[in-house]
C-alpha cells in the first residue's frame, strides 16, 4: 500500500508509476482516495489508462448500466477495469503493444471537463449542504434567545454586526468560487486548442497562490474569532451578554462551516496542482484550528470564564 | 481560439460517424474503422465509449438496440447532416489545395516567377 499523492488532474503522472510498480512486481488492486494498494505479481510490462465516468460512483454501490457497458466495451480491446473511485475508472491491459486506450485528445478533454464539472457541481451542493445545516441548527436552538435579543438595543446592535459578518462570508465565498470557475475555464479554453492543433493533453494550470492565500485567511479568520469568543465570553458584555454570545456562536457556527468548505477547497487546490498542497499546508492544520475553537465555545457555552482579566 | 464542439470532426469522429451509416453494434465499430480506413486509423475503446456517449447526448446518434451486451447505433438525421457539412469542407479544403498545386505547377513558386521575370528582363528566354 502506498499513499496516494495523484490527484485528478495528474493521472499521466499516476499512470507512470503504475506502469513502473508492474515492471517491480505489483500490479494495482484498489485505488482509494489516500491510498493505492497494489497485490504481488510477476514482474512484467503493463499499460495503464484512465478514464473518468460521468456519474460519482461510490465504491459499494452497484454500477448503472451505462458504466458496466463502458468495462464491456473496453474488455473487447484488451482493456480491462481493475478499479475506480468516484468518478475515476483505472483500466490495465496486459498487451504492452496494445492500442491506446484514448486516440483522441480532443476526446478525452471533453470527457475530462464532463467530470470537472460535476464533481464541482456536487462539492457546492455539498458545501450548500453544510452551511444550512449549520444555520438551521442555529436558528432552531436559538429562537427563544433571537426573539428576546430584539428586546435589548445592545443586543440589536450585535446581531448587525454579526449579520455583516455573516455577509462578509459568504461574499467572499461567492468570489472565490466563482474566481476559481473563472480560473478552470480560462485553463480549458487554452486546453481545447492544444488538444485540437497538436493533440496534446495540456498540463493543469500551476497557481496554488490563491489557494494557499484562502486557506491561510481561514486559518486567522478562525483563529481570531476563537479569541474572540473566548475573551469576550470571559468579560462583561456590555452590549448585553445573550445578544454577544448568540453572535458569537452564530459566527463560530459559520466559521466551522468556513473551515470544511475551505477543507474541500484545499482539496480542489491539490487535485489543481502538480505538487499537492497537502504536503505544504496540512490540512490537518485547520482540523487543529477548528477543534481548538470549538473547545472553546463549549467552555464560553458551559460559562467559564477564566481568571486572567 | 478554440472551435465549438462537433463544428469540425476529428478522424476519429469522421469514421465512428461514417460506420455508423447503417446500423451498427458499438463493440463492432473499432473493426468496421480500420475496415473503412485500411488500417490507418485505430479508435481506441476508451474513444470510442466517450464519442458514442457524446453523440448520443447531442442527438448525433441514437440506440437502435440492446441484445444482451450488445448495443447498436444508428446515424441520426441531425448526424447525416453533421457528417455532410465535414464532407463538404474536406472537399473544399481538397480543391483548394488542387487549384494552388496545379497553378504552382503550371506558372511556378513566387520564387521562380521572380527568375522568369529578371530573365524576361535581360532579354533571355524562360526555362518552359
Amino acid at each position: 500500500m502506498i499513499p496516494n499523492r495523484w490527484g485528478i488532474w495528474d493521472w499521466p503522472l499516476l499512470i507512470e508509476k503504475l506502469e513502473e510498480m508492474a515492471i517491480e512486481g505489483w500490479l494495482l488492486a484498489e485505488y482509494h482516495e489516500k491510498t493505492l494498494e497494489f497485490v504481488s505479481t510477476e514482474p512484467r510490462k503493463i499499460k495503464y489508462a484512465v478514464t473518468f465516468f460521468k456519474d460519482y460512483n461510490a465504491d459499494g454501490h452497484t454500477p448503472p448500466e451505462d458504466l458496466v457497458y463502458m468495462w464491456q466495451l473496453c474488455e473487447t480491446d484488451g482493456w480491462k477495469n481493475i478499479t475506480q473511485n468516484n468518478y475515476i475508472q483505472i483500466f490495465y491491459n496486459e498487451n504492452p503493444e496494445a492500442e491506446p486506450f484514448h486516440t483522441d485528445v480532443e476526446v478525452q478533454l471533453f470527457n475530462f471537463n464532463g467530470m470537472i464539472e460535476s464533481s464541482l457541481v456536487e462539492r457546492w451542493k455539498y458545501n450548500a449542504f453544510l452551511v444550512a445545516v449549520f444555520a438551521l441548527i442555529y436558528l432552531g436552538s436559538r429562537v427563544p434567545k433571537l426573539i428576546k435579543a430584539f428586546s435589548h438595543p445592545g443586543d440589536k446592535a450585535t446581531l448587525m454586526v454579526f449579520l455583516v459578518i455573516l455577509g462578509v462570508f459568504l461574499l467572499y465565498e461567492l468570489v472565490y468560487s466563482i474566481f476559481r470557475w473563472h480560473k478552470y475555464k480560462q485553463w480549458h479554453r487554452i486546453a481545447k486548442v492544444y488538444a485540437q492543433q497538436d493533440n496534446v493533453f495540456m498540463a493543469p494550470y500551476e497557481n496554488p497562490f490563491y489557494d494557499k492565500l484562502n486557506f491561510v485567511v481561514t486559518v486567522i479568520f478562525c483563529i481570531c474569532f476563537g479569541s474572540a469568543v473566548f475573551v469576550l465570553g470571559a468579560m462583561e458584555n456590555p452590549f448585553g451578554v445573550d445578544g454577544a454570545i448568540i453572535s458569537l456562536e452564530a459566527i463560530y457556527l459559520f466559521v466551522m462551516s468556513r473551515i470544511l468548505v475551505s477543507l474541500r477547497l484545499v482539496r480542489m487546490a491539490e487535485e489543481g496542482a502538480i505538487v499537492p498542497i497537502k504536503d505544504k499546508y496540512p490540512t490537518s492544520a485547520a482540523m487543529l484550528v477548528m477543534g481548538l475553537v470549538f473547545v472553546v465555545w463549549i467552555v464560553s457555552f458551559a460559562g467559564w470564564k477564566p481568571n486572567i482579566f | 481560439m478554440p472551435r465549438e464542439k462537433f463544428k469540425t470532426l476529428t478522424e476519429q469522429m469522421f469514421y465512428v460517424l461514417l460506420a455508423l451509416m447503417e446500423e451498427c453494434c458499438g463493440m463492432d465499430i473499432m473493426e468496421k474503422v480500420s475496415q473503412l480506413t485500411a488500417g490507418r486509423v485505430k479508435v481506441g475503446s476508451g474513444t470510442l465509449y466517450n464519442l458514442l456517449e457524446q453523440f448520443s447526448g447531442e442527438g448525433i446518434i441514437s440506440e437502435t438496440k440492446t441484445e444482451g451486451r450488445r448495443r447498436s447505433y444508428i446515424l441520426t438525421q441531425k448526424g447525416r447532416e453533421l457528417l455532410e457539412k465535414e464532407y463538404t469542407r474536406l472537399v473544399t479544403q481538397a480543391e483548394d489545395y488542387n487549384r494552388v498545386i496545379n497553378r504552382e505547377a503550371i506558372y511556378g513558386t513566387d520564387t521562380e516567377k521572380d527568375d522568369t521575370q529578371q530573365m524576361g528582363n535581360m532579354g533571355l528566354a524562360p526555362a518552359y
